[in-house]
């Protein structure tokens, strides 16, 4: 087991001046090599603990420790040499080039003039080797796309060669590839270079394929700690996503619509292939599925084709596409309307 | 750093020519500087005027005189307004992140102006050319002073400001604000001074290179010399600063330090020139941006000694355009500066389409 390189203990985050505590007793630890995903819903406190883990904002109360040192005992510089920050905020100077953007990422180490030493100009090329941004370093940062700029941001922060990265939603604003790609490039850094690595995220279902451990803030500002299986097993998903109108399911990892408690409801059976979206598109059209219910929809394959047969009332129809069998739901809906 | 270091994969062609920058920059500021002294009502040939810029003899007393107690002073008077606005303008913009941001554009000018008055006020005389021409080399300290204090006061209120603003254009009307209550509290002062008072005051609005006597010029070179010397070390602080605030702490800035110092820096740049000079306007706006689009860089290691070479040609340049060639009249040099610099701003700013990729 890794020795913890981020810890807090019974720390208290919030806004003195307004007096507002946003989250209180945090006790936390984060081991080298490990990537945390931190997630909750808008407002829960997602920032504020960023902000106070990367020494921007003081704790209401507790401390918060850089390899057991207190992060009030470092000086800005030393931090900067042990913990580097990419933030949401967008950066906006539009002459400056990549490459000299991830050469200020060697600030913290070179002297009064900023010049670069062949140690420096080693760990700038490693930077961008390993986020594969080569092909960027004569752009200007306002010809960049969203994607590229988050990835070039990263780049200054390896370049600024600390064991520990904080992101701040690194993924807003880009696109699902690029998400995707974001989260993967996080998790082989984490495995290649033995970083440790903690951001802040709205992004679930990545989070849960990515992380090693998640911090799971629910509406109130209570904390649970644990690898994202434990967290979806022990209903603590839930908690913290609990809204009217969809809810956690524990057998997809998806959030998902709630249907309407009076509407209808079908009994589905079948191909286990096909049982997957016919369930999806059922959902959507506002069935619940329930093994009680009067209406039976069976999926299965016939010569290598795909068929739906539907049973109520005594009368079956069988279709060959999911569109088919909604149309003969929705017929039979609007009869018994009539 | 420079950009073909960090990656020698760069276009070469895009860089070659910008290898020449430096030297053609001081080819020409050299040139204007021998044309600006050879240039004026008396005609001395410019082979005379280099004999005695740099050989300091001349077979015609009266030329001798001219050159060395009339036209060198006002030449390295403009090479030191040029660097030292230039500069000034440059860290501006880094401070506030701001490509509008410059020391006549947000007060700091009127400021200074402010500190000028106040001397002024307190010696019983009035800030006027005359006045300042009979200070003492004690009292032009005091005048430097007070200028760069006034510059730091309205600069600090200013950045305070700004602080809790995100838009560029906001923080321009706010400094011209700021710039209108500087300017109406020396109104005040003007409305109760003398008619012939007022009309030296005036002239001092214009701006002017020439009214800068020898002993005055000593402690303007120094002061000058001294803010360059210091924003120059600053380099690395406002190559990270361009970054903001949050990025430049976790980079290991001491933030509040670095600002004061910037802000130390301008003020003093800012305060000595508006002194001795007036209020001279664009410079410190339109050199920067001239500057980043020749050297193509955000480094203010290479920016700031080439915004000097910029900045000492364009103010040579308006100098010499000044003296109207061919006639006996001399315009203001603040008109001057004010005809080439705002349409410059305007050119840039239209040129990059927005102003939030101009920086």
């Amino acid at each position: 087991m890794n020795t913890p390189l981020l810890t807090t203990h019974d720390l208290s985050i919030g806004y003195p001046t307004q007096q507002r505590t946003v989250a209180q007793g945090l006790t936390l630890s984060l081991a080298a090599g490990q990537l945390v995903c931190l997630l909750g819903p808008n407002g829960a406190g997602k920032s504020t603990l960023m902000r106070t883990l990367a020494g921007l904002q003081t704790p209401l109360a507790g401390t918060v420790k850089l390899a057991g040192q207190p992060l009030t005992d470092i000086s800005t510089l030393d931090l900067a040499r042990r913990m580097s920050l990419v933030l949401a905020e967008r950066v906006d100077m539009g002459t400056m080039r990549v490459g000299e953007l991830v050469a200020l990422g060697r600030a913290p180490h070179t002297g009064r003039f900023g010049r670069l030493t062949a140690i420096d100009q080693a760990r700038i090329e490693q930077a961008l080797t390993l986020t594969n941004t080569h092909r960027l370093a004569d752009r200007r940062l306002h010809q960049l796309s969203d994607g590229e700029r988050q990835t070039v941001m990263l780049a200054r922060a390896l370049a600024q060669d600390t064991d520990l990265i904080l992101l701040d939603e690194p993924t807003a604003h880009l696109d699902l590839p690029n998400r995707v790609e974001m989260m993967r490039l996080l998790r082989q850094l984490t495995r290649q270079t033995g970083k440790a690595i903690l951001l802040s995220t709205h992004e679930l279902d990545l989070a849960l394929q990515a992380a090693d451990t998640l911090w799971l803030f629910d509406a109130l500002g209570q904390l649970a700690v644990g690898a994202p299986e434990d967290l979806v097993l022990t209903g603590a998903f839930d908690a913290a996503f609990d809204k009217a109108g969809f809810y956690f399911d524990r057998s997809t990892g998806t959030f998902t619509m709630q249907p309407d408690e009076n509407g209808p409801s079908v009994r589905l059976s079948g191909n286990e292939s096909l049982l997957f979206w016919t369930r999806r598109a059922l959902r959507r059209e506002g069935f619940a599925i329930q093994d009680t219910a009067d209406r039976t929809v069976e999926a299965f394959f016939q010569q290598g084709q795909a068929h739906w047969q539907y049973t109520y009332a005594g009368q079956t129809y069988t279709v060959t596409s999911v569109s088919d069998l909604l149309g003969a739901l929705r017929d039979d809906l609007s009869e018994v309307r009539k | 750093m420079n950009t073909a270091d960090t990656h020698p994969s760069g276009p070469p062609s895009a860089w070659s020519w910008r290898r020449l920058v430096v030297p053609v920059l001081t080819g020409l500021a050299l040139f204007c500087f021998l044309l600006d002294i050879a240039l004026g009502s008396v005609a001395i040939p410019v082979k005379e005027v280099a004999r005695i810029v740099f050989g300091q003899t001349s077979d015609n007393e009266a030329w001798l005189y001219i050159v060395q107690k009339i036209r060198l002073p006002k030449a390295v008077t403009a090479v030191i307004v040029g660097c030292g606005l230039s500069v000034s303008g440059l860290q501006m913009q880094a401070l506030f992140r701001n490509p509008l941001a410059g020391p006549s554009e947000l007060g700091i000018t009127a400021g200074a102006g402010l500190g000028v008055a106040l001397v002024m006020l307190g010696s019983g005389g009035s800030a006027s050319l005359y006045a300042i021409r009979q200070l003492g080399i004690g009292d032009s300290w005091l005048l430097v002073a007070m200028a760069s204090a006034g510059s730091a006061l309205v600069l600090a209120l200013v950045l305070a400001i700004a602080g809790r603003l995100r838009d560029n254009v906001v923080l321009l009307i706010v400094g011209v604000m700021v710039g209108t209550v500087t300017l109406a509290i020396i109104s005040i002062w003007q409305y109760f001074s003398q008619p012939e008072q007022l009309q030296e005051y005036l002239l001092w609005t214009f701006g002017s290179l020439g009214g800068v006597v020898q002993t005055h010029l000593y402690v303007l070179a120094g002061v000058v010399a001294g803010g360059l010397l210091l924003a120059f070390t600053l380099s690395k602080s406002l190559n990270v600063l361009l970054l903001g605030d949050n990025y430049a702490r976790s980079m290991g800035l001491n933030v509040p330090r670095s600002r004061l110092l910037i802000l130390l820096s301008t003020s003093v740049l800012t305060g000595s020139i508006t002194a001795f000079c007036g209020p001279i306007g664009f410079v410190g706006i339109a050199v920067p941006h001239l500057t980043r689009s020749l050297l193509d860089t955000a480094d203010h290691r290479l920016l700031i000694p080439t915004a000097c070479l910029v900045g000492t040609l364009l103010l040579l340049g308006c100098d010499i355009l000044s003296q109207l060639p061919g006639t006996q009249a001399i315009l203001p040099i603040n008109i001057v500066t004010s005809l080439l610099g705002g349409p410059v701003v305007i050119w840039i700013i239209m040129r990059r389409n927005s102003i939030r990729t101009a920086f």
